[in-house]
This record gives C-alpha cells, structure tokens and sequence, in this order.
C-alpha cells in the first residue's frame, strides 16, 4: 500500500451516503415492521419474498456488485449505513450470505464466473452463501477437512461446512475444500447431485442456517475460486468487510435496543415515578449509550479504512467487531434486565434483539477472538 | 499518531510542531516533574513549567486557534489537537497553564469585552499570567449553585468574604475565575455572579492541601473583605451561572475552544502499556507473552481507538446528526474512565511489582502506573464527577427525567 493513503476527514460519508440512509429508513420502517418480522419468522423460509424482490430493486443486493456486472459498487461506508438500519429493524433477510459470497466473488472469481453469477445476484435472482467453516475449526478457515479429490478433468468434493449462514435458501454456495497445495474455495450450484443442506435451529430466529454436506460432488477447475490453495488468503482480504458489515448491524440493533429501553425507562412508573429518574437505571443507559458511540466510530472509520486505506483495514475491522460484539451482548443484558418480567416474555420485542445479538457475537469470531489478534499486532506488530 | 490522517494544511503544522519537539525536548531538571498540572507543587517545578510554555507559545504553537489579535494563530478548529498529539508523541512534560488555556481563556473569548480581552489572553498563552478555578467550596461540589462565597458591591468595589476548596494552582495563579452570591435573596442559580479575582488582593489567603499521592496541588483559598474593582466581573451581575456553565462546557472538552486541544489528545497510553509489559515478568516469562494481559491490552488498544475515532467522527455532520452532542457530552466520561482503567492495568500487569510506590528504586518503570491510577481519580472527580456526568447525559442527550 502507498503511504500516501490517509482515512479522510469526513470518513467518506457524504450525500450519498445520507441519501441511501434516508431511504433504507423509509423502506425498512413501512415494510418491515416487528408483526413483519415475528410473521416471516415463524415460516419455515423464514423471510418474505416480496420484501426480497424490494431489496433487490432498491439495488442493495448489487451494492458491493462491480458496475460491469450490474451493480453499483458503492463504498464500505455506504454498506455500513445500510447494515445499520437493517440492524435496526432486525430485517429477516438473507442478506449475510449472499453478500459474503459477493465479496468472495468480487474479490477472486474468473471474469467469466463473475460473468455467470454477478448480474443474477445484483437482481435478485441467485441468493447465495459461503461455508469455510468446519465443527472444529473455531472460525480457523485454514482448518479444513473437506477434501477436493482430482480425477483426471474431474475434482470431487467431499466434507461438512457448519453453521452456513443463508445456505438453506442459496442457489449457489462457495465452499473451501483442500487440495495438495492448500484448502481452495469451489463455486457449487446448491442443486448439484450429492450436496444436502440441513436447517439449523438458532438462537435467532431472525437468521436461518444450514450445515452443508457434500458427498463426491463434481466440479471442475473453472469452478475453483481463485488460485489453488489460495482460500485463506482470499477469505482474509474479504473479512475486514464482512467484520464491519456485521459491526455496523450489531450497532443499528444496539441502538434500536438503547431507544426502546429509554422510552420505557420515561414511561413505566414505579415508586411514583418513572424508573429513568433512578440511577440505578439511569446509568446503565449511559454506559450503554457511550459504548454505542464508541462502536459506531469505530465501524466507520474502519469502513473508511477499507476504502482509503487498506494498510490499517484489517485492525481496525477486527476492532469494529470486538467492541460491538461487547456492546451488543452489553445492549441485550441492559434491555432485558430493565424491562423487567415484560423483557422476559416472548412478546416482547427485546427478546428477538437479545437473540440476534447473541448470534451475531458468536458468528465471523467473538470479542475475545479478535481481540487476540489484536494482542498480535499491537505487542508484535 | 497517524500524519496519514491530515489534510495537507495540518501537515505542515504537524511537521513543524513534530520538529520543535523533537529538537527542543527539554532535559531533565533534576528534580521530579509532576505527572499533570494538578499537580505542580513546588516553585522549581512551576518557574520550570513556565519557562516551557513561554518556549512552546514562543515557537508558535499554543492558542493556535485563538485570533491573531489576542496573540493567537488564528488556524481552523482541529489544529491545536494536531499539536497536542505531537507532544502526546515525542512524550515532552505538559503545559502547565491549564485552566487558563482550556477554561478562564475560552470562556473571556466568549463573553469578555474588547478590553477583557486584550488584558488577559495574550499574557495566558505567555504563562505570564497563571490562572485558577475557585468553583468548589466545602458545602458546594456537586451541587455547585449552593456555594456561599459572597460578594458585596460597595461604590466602585466587591467585598468577598468566603472560602474555596480543591483549587488547583491557587498557590501560583495571578488569577482566579471566581464564583460568587452577589445576591443572597435570588433564587440558587440566579444569585451568583463571575469574577476575573486577582488573587495577590489583599484578604486572600491561600493553604497548600496534601494529595494522596503524597503531592501538592490543590488548595483551600480563604477571602476575608478582600477587595476587589468592580471591572473585574465578567458579564453582568447575576450571569455567573451560565457562564460557570459554559466554563464546565470547556472544562468538560463538550465545546471546542481550548487553546491546548488537550483534552481529546488521547494516545500513547497504551504504548506505555506494552512497553511495560515487556519489561514485566509473570509466572516467570515476560507479561507481554500472557494470555489473560495480552487480552486486556488488547482491549485498551480497541477502546483508545474508539476515542480517538470518537473524536474524529464528531466532527462529520452526518455521522452524528441522530444524536449531535452525545460525544461531546460523553467526553471527559469516558476518557477519564478508560485513563483509570489504562492505569489499573498497569498496576496488573506488574504483578508483585505493584508493590513499590512511585519513584521507588526497584519500582519497574518508576512506578508511573501506581502514581497514575491515584491521579486518574483527581479526573474522574474533578471538574464534576462521573457520576454527575451520567446524570447530566442521561439527562440532556437520553431526555430521562430529572433525578433529584
Ligand atoms: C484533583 C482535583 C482538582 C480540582 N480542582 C478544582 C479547581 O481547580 N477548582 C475548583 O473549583 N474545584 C476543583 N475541584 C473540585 C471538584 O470540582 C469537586 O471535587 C467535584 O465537583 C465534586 O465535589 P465534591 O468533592 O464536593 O464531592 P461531592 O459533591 O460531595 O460528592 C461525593 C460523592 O457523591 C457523589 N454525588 C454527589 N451528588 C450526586 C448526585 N446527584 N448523584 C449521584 N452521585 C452524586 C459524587 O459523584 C461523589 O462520588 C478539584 C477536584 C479534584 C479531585
């Protein structure tokens, strides 16, 4: 990277950024409301088609999409506003999967597979979903046990990918399997002979996910996604997007979870009057208010990291994450705690917040995790 | 920090300033430097301090946002902290005309008069003039508008009779922002009023208090008819509140102004971490290399980063537009709060070397971190608690109800 590569002032957030912002509000408060929300879930799909077809026309599923494919390829910044507000409402889209398999494909594909899935994903067409990792990786995506197994111009594919994010509705899953020089990531039609994929039960259960099996699925090497043994490499340049993407939704549900439990604060009357005027949950607000802020700096300045200045994305992405992992878990406890045998019922909406921040601690690594990287760069770096 | 971060114009200031500091770094005076302006104790250390600010402003480098007719610079909003980081960087001792610069300054730029002005700016970005802050009295801390302090005006003069405590360089000042009841009948905030004291006025009195960190700094400071002109008062009779507000503001670091940048300056406390940790052994191998440390740096690391994006992101309108003051509100909260904790971590990481008090011979890296988490209380109380902080944005940024 040139030196002379600075974040900017204004971390790139500009008109159209506060345009994309106004809009997503507007969409997202009219179409996805919580009865929407708590509907779709209890579907086995788990999402509604209709609100995926707006998505798609309000062109946020070609947003990390080259121009050339059919997208708009905005900035990290404008996906980071976007994951936000969808944050915010909670939307039960699969929106993860299909644009970390974007990013995937952006980043590494031949022309011609871009060629083949880009534009179909920008409209719409193709959901998709990456499974690089295994039961016992850990979020390691260099452990890999799945296998690709040449047989003269044919590869087969056998192994497990767990806990994959969006497969269950994917028409296209990118997997990582090993080959003498490494584990490499295939592009694999999820209608392909031998791939099963089961649905998880999640915690959240706004989210739907799935083990992939596949048991000698054939492909071949203009399937392969970028270079042999070159999957590691590959999914470390896209993490620092998927990390802040993630971030920036933990931030918009945080907040979402901060306005609720202040407006109930001023309203629930106990001791004669309203619980806000006693400190005792007065401050916990605070604290979760400042934590909030602090996370929201950091997921923009690591998008504008990513954007500007890809030397220091990848710490500052890490970063992003742990601490709105922290926050979130932190938002949940509060907005539960606070609302008292009300945020202990099912019918109440902090409980679909509180789920969804657990699953989003727990998914692309945990505070602890990336913090331990951090460790690395900051004592050896 | 990171010069990448600059636009061209800063970088040059940056470069000057980086260039100064490293050239002129001063060397040691042969008596222990206090860790903070709270706390300068003897003569040696104020004439020494002062000789240093005159040096710093002599190179053009403090008040560098405060007009050119009050013997600024009259640079953009965000310069002065481009300079406070250089010497947050090249690790120079501080400026010690602290309330001066960041509090009595900012707020006579805000509501002084023409003649105010030109009296004292200059002669606070000089250090020819140090000044304090006689807010607290022994009955009234947090709960400031209760103070006592009385100022009686007779013909062309105050009389003030009362009795201010925690006031910080009172030993030293020329001048004190003074708050005082010049009318007892008014209700609790309407009464008080904003003096520019002289403090070698006759009636004054000023009793060194001993810190528990064994150092001086702060003072209790007694007026017995001490008589003050009445073209000493800032503002009109009866403003002092909101001016002990906007003062509070500045203090806080929730408005811009100050002519140090100092109190968003964060930064290379965690190096100083690190570089300890390396130094330190636990369980028999360097503190760096265990697991549980590693993680609780790292976790510093996050939030210093925070802060100072914090600090950037408050200044881009449509990042903040949901919320605009919340950062500067939670400012002096959570900067002084990760400063303790910084602090404790130090402490940690030392292990069984915790045991030596600051500036004991075996202590590892003098001992700065024990010295630095009892300091880091003088933060977290000074200046209103954090607790008052957190009724104060639960308050005004979160809109809950009063809780008093
Ligand atoms: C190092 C240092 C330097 C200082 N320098 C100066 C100076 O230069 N000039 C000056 O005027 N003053 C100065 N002060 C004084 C400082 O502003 C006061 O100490 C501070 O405002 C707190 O007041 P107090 O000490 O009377 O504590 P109190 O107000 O008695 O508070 C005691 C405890 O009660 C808590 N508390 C009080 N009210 C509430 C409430 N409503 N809700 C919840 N908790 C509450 C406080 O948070 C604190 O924990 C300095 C203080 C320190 C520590």
């Amino acid at each position: 990277m040139q030196s002379t590569a600075r974040i900017p002032d204004d971390f790139g957030y500009g008109e159209e950024q506060a345009l994309l912002r106004r809009e997503a509000k507007k969409l997202l408060e009219s179409s996805c409301k919580t009865e929407d929300v708590r509907r779709w879930t209890e579907t086995p799909a788990g999402f509604d088609e209709g609100l995926w077809a707006r998505a798609a026309e309000a062109g946020w599923l070609g947003l990390v999409v080259p121009a050339a494919h059919g997208g708009s390829e905005m900035s990290m910044t404008s996906l980071a506003v976007l994951m936000e507000e969808m944050g915010r409402v909670l939307v039960p889209l699969p929106f993860v999967g299909t644009l970390f398999a974007t990013l995937v494909l952006r980043e590494a594909a031949s022309e011609d597979e871009k060629a083949r899935w880009l534009p179909q994903i920008a409209e719409g067409k193709v959901r998709a979903a990456v499974g690089a990792e295994e039961r016992r990786g850990g979020w390691d995506f260099a452990h890999v046990e799945a296998t690709a197994r040449r047989e003269g111009e044919r590869i087969l594919l056998s192994g497990e990918k767990e806990l994959v994010v969006d497969a269950p509705s994917a028409k296209l899953l990118l997997v990582t399997a090993t080959e003498p020089e490494g584990p490499s990531l295939f592009a694999l039609p999820a209608a392909s002979p031998g791939v099963t994929v089961s649905a998880d039960q999640l915690v959240d259960a706004t989210r739907r996910s799935g083990a992939v099996r596949f048991e000698n699925v054939v492909v071949s090497d203009a399937d392969r996604i970028g270079a042999k043994g070159e999957a590691v490499s590959i999914l470390g340049r896209v993490m620092p997007r998927m990390w802040t993407a993630l971030a920036a939704e933990m931030v918009g549900g945080a907040d979402r979870l901060l306005g609720m439990t202040t407006e109930y604060a001023k309203i629930r009357q106990q001791f004669g009057r309203p619980i806000g005027a006693f400190q005792a949950v007065k401050f916990p607000l605070v604290d979760l208010l400042a934590r909030i802020e602090l996370s929201r700096s950091l997921v923009y300045r690591a998008a504008a990291a990513i954007d500007h200045a890809p030397a220091q994305a990848e710490k500052l992405a890490r970063m992003a994450k742990a601490h709105a992992s922290d926050t979130y878990t932190f938002a949940a406890a509060k907005a539960v705690q606070l609302h008292g045998g009300i945020g202990f019922t099912w019918e109440c909406d902090v409980q679909l917040y509180f789920k969804r921040a657990q699953w989003s601690r727990a998914a692309l690594g945990d505070a602890a995790h990336h913090r331990k990287r951090i460790a690395e760069m900051v004592l050896e770096g | 920090m990171d010069p990448t971060r600059d636009t061209a114009e800063k970088r040059d200031l940056r470069e000057r300033a980086r260039a100064f500091f490293q050239e002129n770094r001063p060397s040691d005076p042969g008596f222990k430097l206090p860790q903070t302006f709270l706390e300068v104790e003897s003569e040696a250390q104020f004439l020494w301090l002062k000789a240093w600010q005159k040096q710093v402003y002599g190179a053009g480098l403090l008040g560098v946002e405060w007009p050119t007719a009050y013997g600024g610079k009259g640079l953009p909003s965000g310069s002065q902290r481009v300079v406070a980081e250089e010497m947050g960087r090249a690790g120079v001792p501080f400026i010690v005309n602290r309330i001066g610069l960041d509090w009595a300054g900012p707020t006579i730029l805000a509501v002084g008069t023409e003649e105010q002005k030109q009296r004292y700016l200059r002669n606070i970005l000089s250090c020819d003039e140090v000044w304090c802050q006689g807010f607290s009295e022994p009955g009234a801390g947090s709960d400031l508008a209760s103070l006592r302090t009385s100022a009686v005006r007779q013909g062309d003069h105050y009389i003030v009779n009362g009795h201010k405590v925690w006031t910080t360089q009172a030993l030293w000042a020329d001048f004190m922002i003074l708050l005082a009841r010049t009318d007892p009948s008014a209700p609790k905030h309407a009464g008080i009023s904003y003096f520019l004291f002289p403090m070698k006025s006759k009636g004054v009195s000023v009793r060194p208090l001993v810190k528990m960190t064994g150092e001086g700094g702060f003072n209790q400071v007694l007026f017995e008819d001490a008589l003050v002109p009445a073209s000493c008062l800032l503002a009109g009779e009866g403003d002092g509140w909101r001016l002990a507000v906007m003062t509070l503001a500045f203090e806080r670091g929730a408005s811009e102004g100050s002519a140090t940048g100092g109190a968003l300056a964060a930064g290379g406390e965690v190096a100083r971490l690190v570089a300890l940790a390396k130094e330190v052994s636990r369980d028999g191998r360097p503190a760096s290399e265990d697991p549980v440390m590693r993680d609780r740096i790292a976790e510093l690391a996050i939030e210093e980063e925070a802060l100072l994006a914090s600090a950037l992101r408050a200044r881009v309108p449509g990042l903040v537009e949901e919320r605009p003051l919340a950062l500067p509100f939670l400012g002096k909260l959570v900067s002084t709060e990760f400063g303790q904790r910084v602090a404790a971590v130090g402490q940690e990481l030392e292990g069984p070397l915790a045991q030596y008090a600051f500036g004991a011979e075996r202590a590892a890296g003098g001992g700065h971190f024990q010295r630095a988490y009892m300091n880091s209380f003088g933060f977290t109380i000074g200046g209103g608690t954090s607790e008052i902080q957190r009724n104060l944005v639960g308050e005004r940024i979160l809109g809950l109800p009063k809780s008093t």
